[in-house]
Order: C-alpha cells, then structure tokens, then sequence
C-alpha cells in the first residue's frame, strides 16, 4: 500500500482500514495531530471583520465605518492566527513551500461561497513585483486557486505617491496602494478579495478601494488566518 | 566597480568548500540585482553552476539532497521563469531549489587552508591500548593519501572522541581541512568545544539550524555539521568523520550519507564512528573490503553488560490489567535503590506500564518520556538528579541520558522497533561511568526474536575481544 506523508509534518498518515473509502476520494493531507493544531475561527465574532468572540461590532470596525468614504469589507477566515498556524503560513510564503496552499484551498472557497453567495469575481491580492520574484509565487494567488479567481489588481510599491486620495485613507495606505490593472465599471458588483492573513485590515481596505471608485456595490474578503488582537473589543 | 570586487570577495570566500544557491551566497538580499555577477564569475571560470532540480534517467531529483518524488512541490505558474516549476520540499530550510534555480560551487581551490600550527594538540590527555591501536590504525590509511571508507567500531563509552584527535592532526598538518558530521544537533554543539579546545591553533565551527548567516557561511579548519547543513558542502574534504555513536535512534542515516559523500572530495577518507555496525558494515570489515578498527572495550576497561532474554508472557493483556509482569518485578526489585530505564515499544504503552508500576508499588517514583512530550528535558532532569526511580520511555530518548548507575529494561523487547541496533544501543546505556562500570539489562518479551538474539551475540563477542 501506498503511504502519505503529512503535508507538515512529513509524518507517514496512520489511518483506520478502509479509510480511503468512495467518500474521500483522496487521502487526507493532514494527519490528526496536525489537522487539530489548526484553530476555526468560528462562533460568536464581529460582524464586519470577523474578530472572535466580539458580540456585533469590533470598536476598530466601529471607528472604521465612521471614518470611511466606503461601506466596510466583510471579512472572515479559516482559522485563528496561533503559533501552529503562524509557523505554517510563514513557512508557506517566507520559505515558499506553495505545496501548503492545498491545506487551504478548498476549505476557502467553501467559507466563500456559504459567507458570500453570488460574489461577482474573486481577486487574490497581488504582491510587489520584487517580492513576487523573491517568492516565486504570489501566496494569494495560490489560496485562490480552487476560485475562478482573477489577477485584476496591481500593487504599487511607493507608498508615498498616494495624491489622489484623502489625508484619512493615507494612513492606510503604509501597505501600498492598489490600482486596477484596466480601468472597467464595477458599478453593481460585488467582489471577492483573498488574501493570506488579516492582521489590521489595511491591506484588504486598500485593496477594496480602487473596486468602491469604480462603482462596486459590495466587497467582501477571506483570508486564510485571523490574528487576533492583543486587548480585543 | 569597487562594490563589485568587493562582492567577488565574498563570493569566493562564502562559496569555498561549498555549493550554494544565488540565495544563499547573497544572503542578504539583493540575490536579484547580483545574478549578473554570477553569471560573469561563471563565465570566467571561477565557478560552477549546475540545475538545482535535475532530471536523471526520467527521474527528477533534487540536485542538492538527492529527494525524489513526494518531496518535490510544484508550482504552476513560476512567477520567475513563468512555467510550471518544482521545488525541494525536504532542504527548504537550507533555502528554496527550484527548477529555475541553480547551485553555484567554486571551480577554483579553496582560499583558506589550514595553516602549519593548526594540527597542534593542546590535549594531553593519553590513550588506553586499545584507542591507542584504532588511533594510529586511522592515522596509517589518511597518509596512504588513498580513498578510504574506515569503519571505526566504538562501543558506547570508549571514548571515541580523543581516538580521532591524532587523525584530525595528521590531516589539518597536511594542509587539510576536516569535516564532522553527526546526525543530531545537541552532538555538534558539544563536540565542537571540545574540538575547539583540542586544537587551540585550529578555527573550528559548528553548523547547525538557526545560526546566523555570516557564522553560517564561514570558514572553518575543523567543521562539526548537522545532517542538513553538511548538504551545503561540496566536493571539499578529504577527511570526513561520520559520527552515529551517540546519533540513536538515527543510525545509519541514508541522508547523512548522502550528504557526507556530497561533502568528499575526489579522494577523500570518510570514517564511520560508530557502536553499532550494520550486519553490511560488519560483512566488509570481516572480509577487508571495509578497513576497520574495533574497539571493544570501554575506557574504563570493564565488560558491556550482557542482556538477559526474560520471558514475560502475555505481558500487553497483564498491564492492560494494570499488572506487572512477574519477572519485571524481579528485576525492580533486584535493582533495589538504583534507577531503571524501561523502554517499552509504543507511545500508548507509557501511561498503562506508569499505572500498573504505581499500583505494585505506590511509593516509586516514576514518570514517562517520549519523543513529543513537551515536559521530556524536565522530566529527564529529574531523572538525572535522581528524583525519580523509573523513567518510562519510548526508543526515541535523548542521548543526553548518560547516567552513572543506570539499569536497563525493555518491555516487549519482540516489536520490530527494538532492532539489534536499538537493542545494544538500549543495553549501551547501563554500566557507562568508571564508578559503576556494570548494570543490569533484561530484555523481557512473549517470544524472543532474532534480533535480540544477536544483539546477545554482539555484546559477548564484543567483550570476548581484546580480553
Ligand atoms: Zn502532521
Ligand atoms: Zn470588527
Ligand atoms: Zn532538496
Ligand atoms: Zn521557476
């Protein structure tokens, strides 16, 4: 018989006989001790991005939707940004093993489309083009596979240049700012961004912006990982 | 342009007795912006380069670690070369090998050699006849300047460290930089010191996981690698050791030996230290197609504690019902106030054996160990210090368990993961100290196998010879 090794772990996967049964069509990619070292982010959480354990809104989305042009991203996650899932995701993009992408992959595009029926497009967001040479692959690209995803952003790497927009949305711009890649009417859409983990939410607002300018009516996000604030709500 | 010299330098000096990624040599950053220079530097002749994923008779490979298969990952959109390319997923931690990637080695002499005085001993310690015997065995086959691979059989306790000083000598006198390798981190971060300290006039190294660049690509007349770390080295030694004495439960590691013959040069003695041969290994050294030394006695000149085979019946059903064994009792008792190691072969077996010891004697000090226990440095503390009498425990054991009038048991010592080797490796633990050089081993099983039988066979023969 045929063994498989953990994705992670590189362990070979102890199974019960007849495991690989006609409803599991392919082995597992985790094995338990692995699998169970990953956290869902479920249960009580804020509304808008997602925060665990927050009952309606997050004081940051509070301060957020006042301060706004635009209607907030809606953003949930797979899992809880804990050590496991931290060691696992720098792994991933920092030492580039896009084989860990398929940990994600599915799962995502599930948490989509049960969150987010009828999203219009789904757009990973893009890197740096240095930083997508040195990695060799874009990290959201990959999360984004299993999506009919489309690369309609580009990343622009000069912070500083951001005349166009106002004084408030600069501050959230220390990401860089986002542009589309051709100038199209969104107006009635509702997009879909991914992205591998949500930290403050400022990378995913910068993203959302040039979509809100072209008319969007909704944007929306999942990543793969939520940190956690440290003295949440 | 001056920048660019400056570069070269440090190209030539990262990548001597090496072969690296652009990754690797630009460590800090700006790998980009500097391929050109690799590029020029190859065309010169200075260097080499080569594919970092290879395909080799239909089969691709890493060209760095030699993995096939399932440890290639695959991307399939490279955003560098733009086409559908693999990548090593098993030397990820040394960097990424793609294959868009190349290894880069050097294609000129080193530039740093050992110089003159670095071969002096500042260790004035003496041999025993027997290490003395092994140690100009080695030293005679280095100066024959032939390839050699050299068995050096050292039982747990012989003290195989300074029987390799007078061969490290020989070597770093001749202009020759050596290599150490052994498969456990812990072992590098102790040999190395002591190395250090035998050769004062020697710059030694460590290289292990989780240095920092500039120590990782430095140069060092005496290097002590890890398994991993050793596959940065290219093509460069003429002595390399390979340390497995104390590398249990990674004896016989395929990868180290890839990496080792990675690490030789064209000529190139590699010496294999080991206290547990493989039946191969022992097969040529008998017919002399492996030279060999064997030394059988521990520095303190004592036997090796010979194992006794001890039935123990149904032994799972008598500790899932929380009962000893009656002969595992004998033994704890015949141990009295000594401590015991007891191995038994699975991870579940830990806790039932801790009840059952608890329930026969409710005032013995135990605790388990295993390989993902996160209390295990504490626990084996504890143990070492002697606040426990019983150290439950799975094969998977810190070498660091050298302890001075320590007995050894192995429960269900019939499950194939008590190979020979594991089993002499398990009776190697008791009798070590000069203060106790004798200790009890039993081997209980339901049934005995023929591995236990010849671990038996080996220790007696062992401590027949050179008596
Ligand atoms: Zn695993
Ligand atoms: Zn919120
Ligand atoms: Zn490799
Ligand atoms: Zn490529």
């Amino acid at each position: 018989m045929k063994t498989y090794l953990c994705l992670v772990c590189h362990e070979p996967l102890k199974q019960p006989p007849g495991w690989l049964n006609v409803f599991q069509s392919r082995p597992p990619l985790l094995c338990t001790g692995c699998r169970d070292l990953l956290e869902p982010a479920a249960g009580e959480r804020c509304s808008i991005c997602g925060h665990p354990d927050v009952i309606k809104r997050c004081s940051d989305c509070a301060v957020r939707e006042k301060r706004n042009r635009f209607p907030p991203v809606v953003h949930r996650s797979l899992y809880t940004y804990n050590p496991f899932m931290k060691d696992l995701i720098s792994q991933f993009k920092y030492r580039g093993d896009a084989e860990l992408s398929l940990i994600f992959a599915d799962d995502l595009f599930k948490l989509a489309r049960r969150e987010f029926p009828g999203f219009h497009t789904a757009v990973p967001i893009p890197l740096h083009p240095t930083r997508l040479w040195e990695r060799g692959f874009n990290q959201a690209s990959l999360l984004g596979q299993k999506f009919p995803a489309e690369e309609l952003l580009i990343r622009d790497g000069l912070s500083t240049k951001q005349s166009k927009s106002s004084g408030k949305d600069r501050r959230d711009n220390a990401e860089g700012a986002f542009m589309l890649k051709h100038p199209a009417d969104w107006s009635e859409k509702h997009i879909l961004l991914i992205d591998d983990i949500y930290t403050t939410g400022s990378t995913i607002e910068a993203a959302a912006l040039p979509f809100w300018e072209a008319g969007a009516l909704r944007v929306s996000a999942v990543t793969a990982a939520r940190a956690l604030k440290k003295a949440p709500l | 342009m001056e920048k660019n010299e400056y570069r070269r330098k440090d190209v030539m000096s990262r990548i001597q007795y090496r072969r690296l990624l652009a990754s690797e040599i630009f460590y800090d950053g700006e790998e980009r912006e500097h391929l050109p220079l690799l590029e020029k530097m190859t065309a010169e002749g200075l260097l080499y380069k080569e594919p970092a994923i290879r395909e080799e008779k239909g089969i691709l490979q890493c060209a760095r670690c030699g993995s096939g298969k399932p440890f290639l990952g695959e991307v399939s959109n490279c955003s560098r070369c733009g086409k559908k390319c693999l990548y090593c997923r098993a030397c990820l931690m040394m960097g990424r090998a793609a294959s868009c990637g190349f290894l880069y080695s050097s294609a000129v002499s080193p530039v740093q050699h050992p110089g003159l005085e670095t071969g002096n001993l500042g260790w004035d310690g003496k041999l025993s006849a027997g290490q003395r015997q092994a140690a100009e065995k080695l030293v005679q086959c280095f100066r024959s300047g032939k390839s050699w691979e050299f068995l050096l059989w050292a039982v747990c306790g012989a003290g195989k460290t300074e029987m390799l000083f007078p061969l490290i000598s020989e070597a770093l006198k001749k202009g020759n930089a050596v290599m150490l390798c052994t498969p456990r981190r812990d072992v590098v971060q102790e040999l190395e010191p002591r190395l250090k300290e035998a050769f004062p006039k020697a710059e030694t190294a460590g290289f292990y996981g989780g240095k920092s660049p500039e120590s990782r690509f430095c140069y060092a007349d005496v290097a002590v690698a890890t398994t991993h770390q050793l596959l940065r080295f290219y093509k460069a030694y003429t002595l390399i050791i390979i340390d497995e004495v104390d590398a249990f439960p990674y004896t016989m590691d395929k990868k180290l030996q890839f990496a080792a013959g990675q690490a030789a040069a064209d000529k190139c003695m590699t010496v294999y230290v080991t206290a547990t041969p493989s039946r191969m290994q022992q097969r040529r050294a008998a017919s002399g197609s492996l030279e060999s030394a064997v030394v059988s006695r521990r520095f303190h000149g004592k036997d090796l504690p010979v194992p006794r085979l001890v039935w123990a019946g149904n032994w799972k059903k008598q500790i899932e019902n929380a009962r000893l064994p009656k002969a595992l009792r004998l033994f704890l008792k015949e141990a009295g106030e000594r401590q015991v190691l007891l191995f038994v072969p699975e991870v579940s077996w830990l806790n039932p054996v801790q009840e059952a010891l608890n329930k026969w004697q409710g005032n013995l000090r135990t605790a388990t160990v295993h390989s993902q226990e996160e209390e295990r440095s504490e626990r084996v503390k504890m143990f070492r210090e002697g606040s426990l009498d019983v150290l439950i425990t799975t094969t998977i054991l810190e070498r660091g368990i050298t302890i001075e009038n320590v007995q050894a048991a192995v429960l269900g010592a019939e499950n194939a993961v008590f190979t020979e080797t594991a089993l002499i490796q398990i009776a190697g633990r008791a009798g070590r100290s000069s203060r106790y050089p004798t200790g009890m081993v039993s081997f209980f099983h339901y049934g005995s196998t023929r591995e236990m039988k010849r671990a038996v066979r080996t220790i007696i023969q062992l401590n027949r010879w050179n008596s």
